[in-house]
């Protein structure tokens, strides 16, 4: 008995523990001045390395070999960015629910990953240029209809949870069911089983989904969808050198080679504008 | 990161969606689980060798495989539908232990009652029936409180599945505002609360069984 | 295993019985051979290497939590049963909320909780560690807790009459004696953590569930691939079991 009212009472007071960490943690908080002005492009230069954020779930943009190393275009650009920094490349595998606080705890320097720009998250992080023009449409299976609108419930459309292809079904379907998962894997299967009757996803990491003979087709364009590298605010000088790296590394023509290597065709798209990189770059 | 608690206050709708899924799951997940693991504590009791070893079997394979194991392999291999898989992985899960408990119940109870029914040439059957199972009940509550709220805690894993429940609203929150400490701390306070109502209902039982 | 117990006394099996418990089981590993022949095993055979990489990725997040939260769950329990009143109070109120929740919502409270609660961020991995000690703590301070209560109160009455004081008490008499009739438990937690951390999958770190859905996502061999994710957590956690028997038979493992 005495055993209960002490416990009743001890969990009041973890009650009241939690609601004062909230508090103290405000007050903490409420100090914290403006982020200061980073330097990361000295950081890794000293540092010797890249910390490259990379997805490993998102083939061919990332995924890992059978023997765990990342692989795929992000990853290779990476090192291409490394290469011209000399220094080396080390990849941290982010997740959609992960890049972010990986970036602001300073776990990767930059995310090759595939982030789109929104100005809701230009509000915690900055972007490059875009480096990746992608498009947003649905996997669907063979022989369904490939037009968008006809996924209005009663069909299911899945993506994962915290995605902006959310904000997209809304736009394209009227009142959509949405099925929210942890990762776009477990997205596809639940498609192949019959639980859900598309996935949203981008065309590019669709390559990996949709071969030939699995049974999967991709459905019209939802979107053109651009993405971007993504880094820490208020950093303009690794901004800048990761912009003017891109284009250079676009009219090298290292940068079509690599798209052309994982993604099976030429880019069509162009980088900074679509008529001419950015005047200076050289 | 400033704290802004009122953001709890505009997510309370999806906060109670989220509360409605996961007493709905918890709430299937007990009645499934009470109904097999008494039935697999009970066909423990059997003087067979045979079915003693097939139940301990099953108890192993159960306690061994993670819950979210099972409920990924009733999803996606099987091709249950999400509330379905959660519920009767979660289900399959806790009847293990709870078989457990019945086992523990049983042996607790004195040899010696069944031995003097038995001579009193009361059948098998008849023993457990009316000597065994009404005690073992006023025995295992308090074990059986634990596990009720073990599948509270478990019922978690349903979001994995794309089922919208408690944990899933969480990080809802958190990827829609960033304001996840907060999130977290109201729904950790009232899976508390949920905790708590079932201890509560559980010391209720347990002295109304004692008054008999 | 001589002799199964059941309410109505021991079971005596006899060799006829034996042997067809063992023809039974011998028949469902067939029947599961024989039904399963066709699946892409060479898929599971060619990841073997990244598969068992991230079960040790597993294991290593086990026994770092385990060895951070026994000192804290030592601890806990320390100050639960000898603390003064409010410090006894907290320390109840950390392990019953910790244990009361849900795993999952602990580590995704840890993931945010950190960072907003120092002012500094922190990799993932460290917040993993830090929720599954946490979760480890908790439940190790309550199997320490029954540990220290196993002991027989009349030792420390005796310490306390020849004049020891209540620390020396604690460190000579009661924790050896405490901490040998614990292993059970500790290793049966032990067990229960390293199921728990399948849940790391959320945070994105590459244990052996996430490894597995990982290689589904490029092979597409469910079947395969979830079946040896299954008996991968079952040869370990069994294989531990058996050692939690050995030590102590009678142990009901409760989780």
């Amino acid at each position: 008995m005495t055993d209960q009212i002490s416990r009743r009472r001890a969990i009041g007071a973890a009650g009241v523990a939690l609601a004062a960490t909230g508090i103290g943690a405000a007050r903490a908080q409420a100090q914290t001045a403006a982020q200061p002005c980073g330097d990361t492009l000295a950081k890794v230069k000293a540092a010797g390395t890249l910390l490259a954020g990379v997805r490993n779930d998102f083939p061919p943009i990332g995924s890992i070999d059978t023997g765990g190393k990342p692989v795929g275009f992000g990853p290779d650009l990476a090192e291409a960015f490394a290469k011209k920094l000399g220094v080396k490349a080390e990849f941290v595998p982010t997740t959609s629910r992960t890049r972010i606080p990986l970036l602001q705890n300073g776990s990767i320097d930059c995310e090759f990953g595939i982030t789109t720009p929104t100005t809701e998250r230009e509000k915690t992080v900055d972007f490059s240029i875009p480096y990746v023009w992608d498009a947003v449409a649905i996997i669907i299976k063979d022989g369904a209809s490939r037009k968008v609108v006809d996924y209005a419930p009663p069909k299911k459309v899945a993506t994962t949870q915290g995605s902006y292809i959310i904000d997209l079904f809304k736009q394209h379907i009227s009142n959509p069911e949405i099925v929210l998962f942890q990762e776009y894997p477990d997205a596809v299967q639940a498609l192949r089983n019959g639980k859900v009757d598309g996935v949203g996803v981008n065309r590019a990491s669709s390559v990996a989904y949709v071969r030939k003979g699995s049974g999967l087709q991709m459905s019209e364009d939802m979107v053109r969808d651009p993405w971007s590298i993504m880094m820490r605010p208020n950093d303009s000088n690794w901004r800048n050198w990761i912009n003017h790296t891109l284009q250079e590394l676009w009219r090298e023509g290292t940068y079509k080679a690599l798209w052309e290597k994982h993604m099976g065709e030429a880019p069509d798209f162009y980088m900074f504008s679509p008529y001419m990189l950015q005047p200076g770059i050289k | 990161m400033v704290m802004r608690w009122a953001v709890i206050w505009d997510y309370r709708e999806a906060l109670w969606s989220g509360l409605r899924l996961t007493v709905e799951i918890t709430l299937l997940t007990i009645g499934g689980a009470l109904l097999l693991g008494t039935l697999i504590g009970c066909l423990r009791q059997l003087p067979s060798y045979f079915l003693g070893r097939a139940v301990l079997a099953y108890v192993e394979v159960i306690r061994n495989i993670p819950s979210v194991v099972k409920v990924f392999f009733l999803y996606f291999v099987a091709g249950f539908d999400a509330l379905p898989a959660a519920v009767i992985g979660l289900s399959l899960h806790q009847s293990g232990y709870i078989s457990d408990v019945l086992d523990a119940g049983f042996r607790s109870i004195p040899r010696e009652q069944s031995e003097a029914a038995w001579a009193c040439g009361h059948s098998r059957l008849q023993i457990f029936v009316h000597v065994l199972l009404p005690q073992v009940w006023a025995i295992v509550l308090p074990a059986l409180a634990s596990q009720l709220i073990e599948i509270v805690k478990n019922s978690a894993a349903a979001m994995l599945l794309g089922i919208k429940e408690l944990t899933f609203q969480t990080q809802n929150i958190d990827v829609e505002t960033f304001r996840g400490f907060e999130a977290a701390t109201t729904v950790t306070l009232i899976y508390l609360a949920l905790a708590l109502s079932i201890a509560g209902i559980m010391t209720m039982l347990e002295r109304r069984m004692l008054w008999r | 295993m001589a002799v199964r117990g059941s309410a109505f006394g021991p079971v005596e099996p006899t060799a006829c019985d034996r042997w067809l418990w063992r023809a039974v089981v011998g028949g469902m590993l067939l029947a599961g051979v024989v039904l399963l022949r066709h699946e892409r095993w060479d898929v599971v055979i060619a990841s073997g290497p990244f598969l068992l990489k991230s079960l040790g990725v597993s294991w290593l997040l086990t026994l770092a939590a385990i060895g951070i939260g026994l000192p804290v769950g030592i601890l806990l329990a320390l100050l639960r049963t000898g603390g003064p009143t409010p410090v006894k109070q907290i320390a109840v109120g950390v392990i019953e909320v910790v244990r009361a929740t849900p795993q999952l919502m602990v580590i995704f409270w840890v993931f945010f909780a950190v960072p907003a609660l120092s002012g500094q961020k922190v990799p993932a991995w460290t917040a993993a560690i830090i929720s599954l000690s946490l979760i480890a703590a908790s439940y190790l301070a309550e199997v320490m807790r029954a540990g220290i209560l196993s002991v027989p109160s009349i030792q420390i009455e005796s310490g306390l009459a020849t004049g020891m004081t209540r620390a020396q008490i604690m460190s000579s008499i009661v924790l050896p004696q405490a901490l040998r009739n614990m292993v059970p438990a500790l290793i049966a937690t032990v067990i229960m953590l390293f199921k728990i951390t399948s849940l790391i999958y959320v945070v994105g770190i590459t244990d052996f569930f996430r490894a597995v859905i990982l290689i589904n996502n490029r092979e597409f061999e469910p079947i395969a691939l979830y079946t040896t994710l299954a008996v991968g957590y079952f040869v370990c956690c069994w294989l531990l079991s058996l050692c939690v028997r050995q030590l102590d038979p009678k142990y009901v493992l409760a989780h």
